[in-house]
């Protein structure tokens, strides 16, 4: 029987392909980086937390309480951009992939609904943790950890949902054994745990590298060295583990899948394999400014790197993706495109005069704050 | 529906998993427009008169309107994003094919918005009056950006006007009904944020300005209390000429005693809409000093009630489509619908694994085109069940209503062939328990 795969809509595609593809990684690419400062951010959180009133010296736990307090004030505003961030994705991957999505999606309704009720609480949680940190001090660490139980099942379930999206072999099987009632997890993937901890275990090394970039910009050095060491020391812990998890997870993906990695010569392969070098020298680079055997400059050279390889892996990705697809008969061009150059216009116009306006406020508030008037 | 499989949301039914988040959802990101205004109007107000007390009151006010609209208001939008492409891909997959760079306009205004309410509350005390005030009226102009897009796109799906023949998608943008719906739900969102506010004011704890706020708060509602009856006769004139009949035939009923589920809910609306206004005006218009704050919360739950209804009519009018005169609940294209029934659903749907209905299989295959071609609306036994719809009828009576579905107008059409309208008559006279020898007698 044929893969139950559903036709392209007959609207066609509102836009050039490539453009689409572009503006996915673009904003993919934000979200990413937003989603593992939360995600990682409320896990180093959690432990300065934890740290801040079992630490061994009063200094240590000085230092983590300010750390927690720190990043606390920074994660509401994460969240909020994390998901806003997550919206414009959301919608160009429904644009070109939404056959694949919205079926998977279905398949796993409630489940993947769950994800809003998840962040809803998980955000709330975070804020009564940041509005309420004298008030309930003792009870406090509930709050950080539910948050960050709730955004890391958040996560789970995505990755549930992404895998199975590409996996339509699965399809008519979970269908028929569940009568549609959204309950399913795709826990039989053999790429779902060794991704899911990929994703997670970068959020945590982004994080360290979060609480290195604050350490180097921090005016007292006291404070500004531990945060470097201690931002440094988890992100180089994470990637390191990282070897370990992303071989799992290469090797989970099936042979003639990862191919387009290292084996076929291609643009997989070049962002492949140039990734992994801007990786090995960004850590190198953040190891260095971390003890201080180098400079600011060199520290944020390695950070710069790291973003770099990350929007290449996030290329990678989608190309992943499409190796799996193209596997169930799938291509691009077979999706009607139908190009509204004068709505795109539009919204290059609304992105460029959004954009503008809220670096006049930065500009503005900035100004105001700087000079005491 | 025909490409993608069917959520099967057992008893409650998927319309109101969408509806229940759908509400919420409208309520407070209507409610976060309006308090775009009254804070922007408010703060102005009060920085001309130097009242400091009305000042600390709206920056404590904006805590509460910055954690209910980011937050909830942003994610019960993504959860009616989520709902209805569980419940309705091939609708949302339209709509996003369609509109995919104005969702990306609406996501852009979005970020900014969210941004600019974070710099307003943030910035309380510690930018000039001047600044603070540019930043009020600048969240109020772009929150009303976001009405002024999203609003083309949720009307499309009542008055997709020429687009229908064109397939351009300014016809579809600026549809019929797209000027008169914009004003119609600018005037919602003030009289939302007044009554958000009276809610809000009646917790002051000093008398003088909790009696003074609630006093103003309540004149938010007025404008609208005149208004928006114009302006929604106007809206109504904007529609499909076979809704606007439906809606004429509802009110002239309700004189013969025969009031139909529509006409109830617009009554409703009237009923709670005037009780709304005529308690602001009596409690804290003309006596804010007795008004409590236990009052104001029912008043606010008579406003959420109202917006339940409205966007319940608003779905309601829209049947047997989910974008009229294009795609139907059920997710059938109606061009699709139209000559479905020449090939069956056996055929088109991939879903179904049986490829022919055999005497072992027929419930099993009832089951399944009971889900393509009702569930989007219908359930077995839970909400608009069979069991309450078809109670009482025999299999024949059945196996010959649904050929004539697309009679009513509410529905779509049948869109198998007659083994498919057997099997799906023999599975709901199974669900209601109709005797099964007048199906088998016809058999033979």
């Amino acid at each position: 029987m044929d893969l139950p795969i559903p036709s392209p809509d007959p609207i066609p595609v509102p836009g050039e392909i490539g453009l689409i593809l572009f503006l996915l990684y673009l904003t993919f690419f934000v979200h990413v980086v937003l989603m593992n400062t939360l995600l990682g951010g409320l896990v180093l959180t959690l432990v300065s937390e934890v740290i801040s009133r079992r630490g061994s010296s009063p200094e240590s736990r000085h230092r983590h309480e300010h750390l927690a307090e720190q990043l606390a004030h920074i994660l509401p505003f994460v969240v909020s951009l994390t998901v806003t961030f997550g919206i414009a994705p959301l919608l160009f991957v429904q644009g070109i992939y939404g056959q694949f999505f919205y079926t998977s999606s279905v398949l796993m309704a409630w489940v993947w609904l769950g994800v809003l009720l998840l962040i809803l609480i998980g955000y709330y949680s975070l804020y009564l943790y940041t509005r309420g940190f004298a008030r309930f001090a003792r009870r406090r660490y509930w709050f950080i950890g539910l948050s960050t139980v709730m955004f890391l099942t958040v996560a789970f379930i995505y990755v549930n949902n992404l895998t199975l999206m590409q996996t339509p072999q699965k399809w008519l099987a979970i269908y028929t054994h569940t009568k549609g009632s959204g309950w399913h997890w795709n826990l039989d993937e053999a790429t779902l745990w060794p991704r899911y901890l990929h994703f997670t275990l970068a959020a945590v090394a982004v994080a360290g590298m979060v609480v290195l970039g604050l350490g180097l910009r921090e005016k007292e050095e006291e404070r500004g060295r531990f945060m470097r060491r201690w931002g440094g020391n988890w992100f180089l812990a994470a990637t390191i583990l990282q070897i370990g998890v992303g071989l799992w997870f290469y090797y989970a993906v099936p042979a003639h899948l990862r191919a387009i990695f290292l084996e076929q010569e291609g643009p997989a392969r070049t962002l492949f394999i140039s990734a992994h070098i801007l990786f090995t020298l960004g850590s190198l680079c953040i190891g260095l400014a971390a003890y201080g055997r180098a400079g600011a400059r060199t520290g944020w050279a390695g950070i710069a790197m790291i973003l770099v390889g990350i929007a290449e892996k996030i290329i990678n990705r989608d190309q992943l993706r499409q190796a799996y697809l193209r596997d169930v008969g799938w291509s691009f061009e077979a999706l009607p495109t139908a190009p509204q150059h004068d709505v795109i216009a539009l919204f290059f116009i609304f992105l460029i005069a959004g954009l503008g306006l809220l670096l006049w406020v930065i500009y503005k508030y900035r100004r105001e704050t700087s000079s005491p008037s | 529906m025909l490409e993608f499989p069917v959520w099967n949301v057992r008893a409650a039914g998927g319309g109101w998993v969408i509806g229940v988040i759908a509400i919420f959802h409208v309520f407070v990101a209507q409610f976060a427009i309006g308090s775009g205004l009254y804070l922007a109007i408010t703060e102005t107000l009060a920085v001309r008169r130097n009242d400091q007390p009305v000042l600390a009151f709206l920056r404590s006010y904006s805590n509460f309107i910055m954690l209910l609209t980011t937050v909830f208001g942003a994610l019960s939008g993504v959860g009616i994003w989520f709902a209805i492409g569980n419940v309705n891909p091939t609708g949302v997959s339209a709509l996003i094919h369609n509109f995919m760079f104005f969702w990306a306009i609406e996501w852009v205004v979005f970020l900014v918005e969210i941004s600019i309410a974070f710099f307003y509350y943030y910035s309380w005390g510690k930018v000039s009056q001047r600044f603070h005030l540019q930043l009020a009226w600048l969240y109020y102009g772009i929150a009303f950006l976001s009405l002024v897009v999203i609003n083309g796109i949720l009307t499309f799906m009542l008055t997709p006007g020429d687009w229908i023949h064109t397939r351009n998608i300014w016809d579809a943008f600026f549809n019929p009904s797209y000027v008169p719906s914009v004003i119609v739900r600018t005037a919602i969102t003030c009289s939302l944020a007044g009554l958000f506010s009276i809610v809000v004011c009646a917790r002051i704890k000093e008398e003088g300005l909790r009696v003074r706020m609630l006093h103003y708060s309540a004149k938010w509602l007025m404008p609208s209390f005149f208004l928006l009856p114009v302006f929604l006769y106007w809206y109504f004139t904007t529609l499909p000429p076979a809704v606007a009949t439906l809606v004429q035939n509802g009110i002239a009923n309700i004189g013969a005693g025969n009031l139909s589920v529509l006409t109830r809910l617009l009554l409703l609306i009237m009923l709670l809409s005037v009780t709304i206004y005529v308690v602001s005006l009596l409690g804290p218009f003309f006596n804010p000093r007795s008004f409590s704050f236990g009052f104001g919360l029912a008043i606010l739950a008579l406003g959420l009630v109202v917006t339940g209804a409205t966007e319940s009519v608003r779905e309601m009018l829209r049947k047997p489509y989910v974008i009229y005169d294009y795609l139907y609940v059920n997710g059938a294209l109606k061009t699709v619908a139209a000559d479905s029934s020449r090939y069956g659903i056996l055929r088109q749907n991939k879903w179904i694994p049986e490829r022919s209905i055999t005497d072992e299989n027929r419930l099993v295959v009832g089951e399944q085109i009971f889900r393509v071609q009702c569930l989007s609306c219908h359930t077995p036994t839970g909400y608009r069940s069979m069991t309450d719809l078809a109670q009482g009828w025999d299999r024949e009576f059945i196996y010959n209503r649904i050929a004539s579905l697309q009679a009513t107008n509410l529905m779509p059409p049948f869109m198998g062939d007659d083994d498919e309208r057997r099997a799906l008559a023999e599975y709901i006279g199974d669900v209601v328990g109709a005797p099964p020898s007048s199906l088998t007698a016809a058999n033979q």
